[in-house]
């Protein structure tokens, strides 16, 4: 009996013993958040959609070193490779964009599963009521659903090939936590018709337009946008090799919608001839600007982008052949006669937009003074590394307030993702492809024309009333060109190239530069350079889906010839 | 109640005994006293010379002279001691009125010594009862190496630690320790430090405080440890008092350091005339080259030292040369004291010591304070305590606040030619491409750093006998606490520079003066608390014994910045027993926990059993003559490994603060938050399963003596995500798994001989070799369309890369531009496509592995090999002849592979920085003796491929020490109170014998970004009272 007694204290004692040691080992439970934590709490539910938001594009010129648009002066960048067609699926530098956006997906998949859950009201609002939380849910889970459709919109235009219908792979609903996922690309219709019913429910249940301290949320007018975007991109040639008019007319169609809202429209004309256009692009909630990234106060662009001896990197270094697209101002481009071009003074009397957006030398661009881009001035070629390899530094985006030389760091920016006059570019393009150069189809009220010349006239430039009469085809290469010039920069050259397929034209072939000398009396010297040879093949018009995931998955196809 | 009492009567007599002691710092009254006179004889007769007699708690001391005569003044009731090396101790109290004393010696046995007895786990073992491979090195050794870092100092010495250095940081800092080589794919792969049993680090230690430094390295030592033990466990000990006489010990050394290695950087000549080469070779045409004949010419005669060259338009800044002092100055002094008697025995040190900074400009340089003290009294039969405490107080400055690679990258890979530190006006110079980075404006105009660190360290330990209760038992217990803050003080400013135009005027680079700010905050706090408890259980019968033991252990760490403290916890219990001296069986078995992991799985169970048999007491082998010892050892048991890296409960799913979203007008960042591990309830730690085969040896009376190990470690459940081989379509990462498994084996030894060759010399070598391999069973990879590509069968660590196969000659590539190549042309690969883009004659060309036509990342394999070396080895010669002493002490590694530091590679890179490699790139006119690839101021990346081309032979020795010394002759000091002077010349890091020439073989980034390693010449004196 007295054995059997100490048998059972020892026991007992053993196991208050172990059980003591489990505790006190225990990380207690403020270490961690956890995701029921995150989803019943009103601090953190908002702090998860702000997390959705920051799987978006930031600032990213990347596009405009691999196009016609710019050369990045950093010799040792990535951006050689991918200029003198030594690129494949390890080094593709849009590669990040793959994991990026689907993590992006993911956590928009895990907001919209445990969105029931989650509290948008905080308990000292007085409309505390469960009605005014669960419009607030639904409001949340449209911002959310809108930013799944753009994240795979960002994927589909890089690795979806429309020729074989191939998209990427689209999430299912429902994934466990701990899932793991090898998914078989899906088609590119089906991920159209993914991106379609994502804006369709989300566009119900937005507001037209955000104001002051909700700005730059996703508003209807942000998903229309990028449904006029997206149909054109299907409607367009690469997507589209049978030129189907329905589809243009589906597109023509989405760009009205925004037009027809009346909500946006162009800066007008003396606002942008006042500050060089930089107001749609520095002065936030401008009613040009339909969706763009966070607000920021930062000067890193300006550092990032001005002459070195404006204590800038001179990053971006825009090339003659994108100087050459400007027309002069009296609407011609400067190969035909009547543009009254002069080689020997190229910047005479051309398309005010050459000045605003890029900084050519001599011009005043802050306080620090002018740029001396020609041989020989503080920013000609090879003074420093990071001088320009082209004769030219850009200027659009660069606020004049940003001083680096002065370390003042205010200027206010933030990426344009949509703005009015790309969706009246989008407009003209189907128009002119759906219903020709100028007419006005029943319940239209804007031609092909009168959406490009809506463009040209808010910067003084004449439309030439050839402009026209001139064929479908011909026109056509007039609206690119507007396009290409009014949206330079902003990310859309790289793509648009190849929608419409025409990357052998633009995308193979030398990037000129100018050199500028002084002359020996007065005035410069102007001649034109090959700064770089560029290679374009067919395979790149639709980029490779990361070497890693295609080695990793049984069932991701490769893109062709990748 | 009255047993507290006579602790605290007892206690109080011995501390103010104690203080006595150490106040009354030497004590010349001299008791009245006869002259004692005696002859020592070994056991067979003989008469010994040299024989130590001292007198314990005294200055007195006497030494045999040729036929064994020693004469001491001596009375009753004095403690005398006869020492002499090979021999054991022999104490005898001296009884009243004895004026003449015989003793006879008799020789050692092995194990007999106190060096003999080995540190274990929480105690020390008799070597020949000893089962487990641990090896040991004692202060004699490390003392001899000068480096700031004590860790750096076990390079070579321990047997199975691989010890690198990785330069020297401001504070010599940097250093890995692997014990038999890598086990984990996981980071960490590094041993459990611990010093007197409490986890610490002794990187800042004085050597003069560390007794011995010991490392634990199978199953058998190791399972005690649990789930901490898997990666090996470095003991420190520290040093405590003996029981002989008291001494007085002051070291006092100055040495003078120098840098071994410099980057060798282009002068501005050889850059400009270098840079148009290569602008050249990029098909820049002539007119557009950065540097015109002139400029160039300009170079030359200010390299050149032509009388009126123009400096500042040509400028030629050997940045190495022009900030580094070409010698700095390192002291370091101590005073030691240390005693005792049967009740209390004393250890104390208080050591100061000053490295000058190495930078010309500005406040800089290194200084550490550190004390020790402990002591162990014997309160009464029962009870002993031992109180230990110490600390130090490092202080730093550095200039312009800025780290050791700032400033060193600045130097590496700023061209000479880039400006002039200084413009004619005597602004700074600088140029738009190296803004804000002009050296002197770094360290003279950019302000200062100061930082403080303090330790304080204090443990007591009681050891209660138990014998009355049960015969044998005993109960130890033993409490510490750390503490360690640290405070950095800091002035900021930033300064312009300035750079010439053609047109004779400046242009401003940067930001403009500003007023320097000043700054203060704490880089952390912590406060460590550790327990430990035991219960001991020796028995002895006739023809065996049994040493079993049972205990306790906890820690816990807060630091500054954690909200959770960092806990560890373990039971365990171990026994040995030894049958007739000669059959011995250990087991162990610990019961540790680990918060890494969820409730029910935090609690492991980590058993080992080792076995040793002395074969040279079988009666078969006992009266051998040149064996005199020979033992097997074999062990076999688990561990593991808790946190293979620094994350914590690994098994929770972790939500956290991550990147935000500002909304509306005016920007408002907040905060994001997101999943940011997920969990695994199931986790475990990575289990070690370790077994070892052990033979010792000893020859002739043990004077040569031999061990080696063979050994198998199977390291399974190790941490892995699934990330290789999961779709990055998940959007999210996986939780951690026990999957991976990875096997390591070799075999370590060591040799040393130890003989007193005659009456003067006594000769001592050692030398220690290992030799390890792994392996990879089983790790995340996708499935690869080549089986050359698997990291699974390939060494832990195992790098992969291009084969390279010399470069493209102009015929190549011509024919390449033509096409329809010959059969022979084809078996040469003109056919294969190289991936690099624009491909010129003098570019590497790759093999191209797969025979697909295409250079890709298929064409990758394994290449080279890890720069965690496979063999090491150490050999250590020491002598002493008659008044005497001289050391030498070499340390080597082989089986490494190292990759060349990038500024080697990357010669103009994008505009940058060239070395004296660039001398020998591919020209046309050097093709056929080039041996670098042709230059290039574009990102020539067919060149930068990671391939074996840029990878070295990372083998190397290095003489680590030579030291001599001269102790002035004992009847010329006797009698003025002291009893030893030695003065020595010590000179550290001497050669370094190895494939590379231009950077280290150990740390290829010593001199980029770290402090290169630097020679050390001392002159010291040791002086003992």
């Amino acid at each position: 009996m007295k054995k059997l007694n100490f048998k059972i204290l020892f026991v007992a004692l053993l196991s208050i013993i172990v059980t003591s040691c489990e505790n006190y080992l225990d990380p207690g439970y403020d270490e961690f958040l956890d995701k029921e934590e995150v989803f019943s709490s009103y601090d953190y539910s908002l702090k998860y959609v702000r997390t959705v938001y920051s799987y978006l594009p930031g600032t990213d010129f990347s596009e405009a070193f691999m196009s016609d648009e710019a050369k990045n002066t950093d010799t040792k960048s990535s951006y050689v490779e991918m200029n003198n067609g030594a690129w494949n699926s390890r080094n593709y530098v849009g590669s990040w964009t793959w994991s990026h956006y689907y993590a992006g997906i993911r956590r928009a998949h895990i907001f919209l599963e445990n969105v029931d859950s989650a509290i948008f009201v905080t308990d000292n609002t007085l409309k505390l009521t469960p009605e005014l939380n669960d419009t607030l849910r639904k409001q949340y889970k449209g911002e959310i659903r809108f930013l799944r459709a753009f994240f795979y919109f960002e994927l589909l235009k890089r690795f979806g090939d429309p020729t074989r219908n191939l998209g990427v792979p689209i999430l299912p609903d429902n994934l466990l936590s701990n899932d793991s996922t090898d998914y078989k690309r899906s088609t590119y219709d089906e991920c159209v018709n993914q991106i379609l019913i994502d804006c369709n429910a989300a566009e119900k249940v937005l507001p037209v337009r955000w104001y002051s301290s909700d700005y730059g949320r996703v508003s209807k007018a942000a998903i229309l946008a990028l449904k006029s975007r997206l149909l054109l991109y299907v409607a367009s040639p690469l997507a589209n090799p049978t030129n189907d008019i329905e589809k243009w007319k589906t597109a023509a169609e989405a760009a009205k919608t925004i037009i027809d809202l009346k909500v946006y429209k162009l800066i007008d004309k003396s606002t942008v001839q006042a500050d060089n256009m930089l107001s749609i692009f520095t002065k936030p909630n401008n009613d040009e600007v339909i969706f763009c990234n966070q607000v920021e106060q930062s000067n890193s662009f300006e550092k990032n982008n001005l002459p070195p001896s404006f204590g800038g990197s001179g990053q971006t270094n825009p090339t003659q052949n994108l100087v050459d697209a400007f027309e002069t101002i009296l609407g011609y481009p400067i190969t035909d006669s009547k543009s009254g071009y002069k080689p020997n003074e190229p910047y005479y009397r051309r398309d005010k937009r050459l000045d605003y957006f890029i900084g050519l030398n001599g011009a005043t661009i802050n306080s620090t003074g002018k740029i001396e881009s020609y041989v020989g001035g503080k920013d000609g070629f090879n003074i420093a590394l990071t001088s320009t390899k082209t004769g030219y530094y850009i200027r659009k985006f660069i606020d004049p307030n940003a001083d680096i030389i002065k370390n003042r760091t205010i200027a206010t920016h933030f990426w344009v993702y949509f703005r009015y006059a790309e969706i009246l570019l989008n407009y003209a393009e189907a128009m002119a492809n759906a219903y020709g150069v100028s007419s006005v189809p029943a319940g239209y009220s804007l031609s092909a024309y009168d959406a490009l010349k809506l463009i040209r006239d808010r910067v003084g430039l004449t439309t030439p009333a050839i402009v026209k009469t001139l064929p479908v085809n011909e026109f056509l290469e007039r609206i690119k060109n507007e396009r290409r010039v009014e949206l330079c920069f902003e990310g859309h050259r790289f793509w648009d190239v190849r929608r419409w397929k025409q990357g052998d034209l633009y995308f193979n072939g030398t990037i000129k530069g100018m050199k500028i000398t002084k002359a020996v009396t007065t005035g410069y010297l102007y001649d034109i350079i090959d700064v770089e040879n560029r290679v374009f093949e067919n395979k790149m018009y639709i980029m490779p889906i990361p070497y890693d995931e295609v080695q990793k998955s049984k069932l991701l196809e490769q893109n062709t010839s990748w | 109640m009255n047993w507290i009492c006579s602790f605290i009567t007892t206690y109080k007599k011995h501390t103010a005994y104690l203080f006595l002691n150490l106040f009354v710092i030497v004590s010349f009254a001299q008791t009245a006293s006869l002259s004692l006179s005696g002859i020592v004889t070994d056991s067979k007769g003989n008469l010994l010379s040299g024989v130590n007699v001292i007198i314990q708690e005294s200055t007195k001391s006497a030494i045999t002279d040729e036929s064994g005569k020693f004469s001491i003044p001596a009375g009753a009731g004095d403690i005398l001691s006869f020492s002499l090396s090979g021999y054991k101790t022999i104490t005898k109290e001296l009884g009243k009125n004895v004026s003449e004393l015989n003793i006879s010696m008799t020789e050692l046995d092995y194990g007999d010594t106190e060096q003999d007895l080995v540190p274990v786990a929480y105690s020390n073992k008799n070597k020949r009862y000893l089962t487990s491979a641990i090896s040991t090195t004692s202060s004699e050794d490390f003392a001899k190496r000068k480096d700031l870092n004590t860790m750096n100092n076990l390079a070579g010495l321990v047997n199975g630690l691989i010890v690198m250095s990785t330069g020297w940081a401001d504070t010599g800092l940097g250093t890995s320790f692997y014990v038999r080589g890598l086990k984990t794919t996981n980071s960490n792969n590094s041993p459990l430090i611990l010093v007197d049993d409490v986890e610490r680090t002794f990187g800042q230690l004085n050597v003069n405080e560390i007794e011995s430094i010991s490392v634990l390295k199978d199953a058998g030592a190791l399972a005690i440890y649990g789930n901490r033990g898997a990666n090996g466990v470095v003991l420190v000990r520290t040093k405590r008092g003996n029981i002989k006489k008291r001494d007085i010990i002051i070291n006092a050394q100055v040495g003078m350091s120098e840098f071994q290695r410099m980057p060798a950087i282009l002068n501005a000549y050889d850059y400009s005339r270098l840079y148009v080469t290569a602008q050249s070779l990029d098909g820049i045409s002539s007119e557009n080259l950065k540097y015109s004949d002139p400029a160039i010419l300009g170079y030359k005669n200010v390299v050149d030292g032509v009388s009126n060259a123009d400096k500042y338009k040509y400028p030629n800044v050997d940045f190495y040369q022009d900030f580094l002092k070409p010698i700095t100055k390192q002291q370091q002094y101590d005073l030691t004291m240390t005693g005792g008697t049967d009740v209390a025995k004393y250890f104390v040190l208080l050591g100061y010591m000053n490295q000058e900074g190495a930078y010309k400009y500005g406040d800089n340089s290194f200084s550490r304070v550190n004390f020790r003290s402990n002591i162990d009294v014997q309160l009464n039969s029962n009870l002993t305590t031992s109180m230990n405490m110490s600390g130090r107080v490092e202080n730093q400055n550095t200039p312009g606040g800025h780290y050791a690679y700032e400033l060193f990258g600045q130097f590496a890979s700023t061209p000479s030619n880039a400006y002039p530190i200084f413009n004619e006006d005597g602004s700074l110079g600088g140029t738009s491409d190296f803004t804000d980075d002009n050296p002197y404006g770094l360290m003279n105009r950019s302000g200062e750093r100061n930082q403080t660190n303090r330790f304080f360290n204090a443990d007591i330990q009681l050891k209660l006998n138990l014998s009355d209760l049960i015969k044998g038992l005993s109960w130890t217990g033993k409490g510490g606490i750390d503490f360690y803050d640290g405070v950095i003080k800091q002035l900021t400013g930033k300064f312009a520079t300035y750079q010439l135009l053609d047109d004779g005027t400046y242009t401003n680079n940067g930001t403009i003066d500003e007023a320097k700010t000043t700054n203060f905050w704490y880089t952390g706090k912590d406060r460590k608390f550790s327990l430990y408890t035991s219960f001991n259980y020796d028995k002895n019968w006739k023809n065996s014994r049994l040493n079993a033991s049972t205990l306790f252990y906890m820690r816990e760490l807060n630091s500054s910045g954690i909200a959770v403290p960092y806990k560890t916890v373990g039971f365990a219990t171990q026994a040995s027993y030894a049958l007739k001296n000669r059959y011995i069986l250990d087991g162990t078995l610990s019961y540790t926990g680990s918060e890494n992991f969820a409730r029910g799985h935090r609690f492991g169970l980590f058993p080992a059993i080792s076995a040793g048999w002395i074969i040279s007491e079988e009666s078969f082998l006992k009266d051998n003559q040149a064996l005199s010892f020979l033992k097997l050892r074999a062990s076999y048991g688990t561990t593991g490994l808790d946190k293979p890296f620094s994350d914590r409960f690994l098994f929770r799913e972790k939500w956290g603060t991550v990147t935000g979203y500002s909304f509306g007008v005016s920007p408002t960042y907040k905060d994001g938050v997101d999943i940011v591990r997920s969990g695994n309830n199931n986790l475990k730690w990575e289990t070690s399963i370790k077994s070892n085969l052990g033979i010792d040896l000893g020859f002739l009376n043990n004077t040569l003596s031999f061990t080696i190990d063979g050994f198998i470690d199977n390291r399974k459940d190790i941490l892995v995500k699934r990330s290789a081989s999961t779709s990055s379509t998940s959007g999210i990462s996986l939780p951690y798994e026990n999957f991976g498994e990875t096997k390591s084996w070799g075999f370590d030894s060591e040799l040393s001989f130890d003989k007193q060759i005659n009456k003067s010399l006594h000769l001592t070598v050692k030398g220690n070799i290992m030799l390890t391999k792994s392996k990879i069973i089983n790790i995340d990879e996708s499935e690869k369309t080549y089986s050359y590509q698997y990291l699974t069968g390939n060494s832990i660590d195992q790098p992969f890369g291009y084969v390279s196969n010399g470069f493209f000659t102009q015929d190549e590539i011509t024919r390449r531009s033509e096409g329809n190549f010959t059969a022979e042309e084809i078996e040469m690969g003109y056919d294969v496509i190289q991936n690099g883009g624009n491909i010129h004659a003098g570019d590497i060309k790759y093999v191209d592995t797969n025979s697909d036509k295409i250079i890709d990342w298929n064409d990758a394999k394994a290449i080279a090999g890890s720069s965690v070396p496979q063999l090491i080895g150490g050999l250590s010669l020491s002598l002493k002849y008659k008044d005497f002493d001289f050391a030498a002490q070499l340390v080597g590694m082989g089986k490494r592979y190292i990759y060349m530091p990038g500024t080697y590679m990357n010669n103009f890179n994008g505009g940058g920085n060239a070395t004296a490699y660039a001398l020998q790139a591919w020209t046309p006119e050097t093709a056929s003796t080039a041996i670098y690839p042709r230059l290039s101021i574009s990102n020539n990346s067919n060149n930068q491929f990671y391939s074996d081309f840029w990878f070295r032979n990372g083998a190397f020795i290095k003489l680590k020490t030579i030291e001599i010394g001269y102790s002035l002759p004992a009847k010329l000091i006797k009698g003025i109170g002291i009893s030893k002077i030695r003065t020595y010349v010590n000179g550290y890091n001497l050669f370094c014998f190895d494939y590379v020439n231009d950077f280290d073989p150990e740390d290829t980034e010593a001199g980029f970004s770290r402090y290169p390693f630097q020679r050390i010449i001392t002159i010291g004196m040791n002086v003992v009272f």
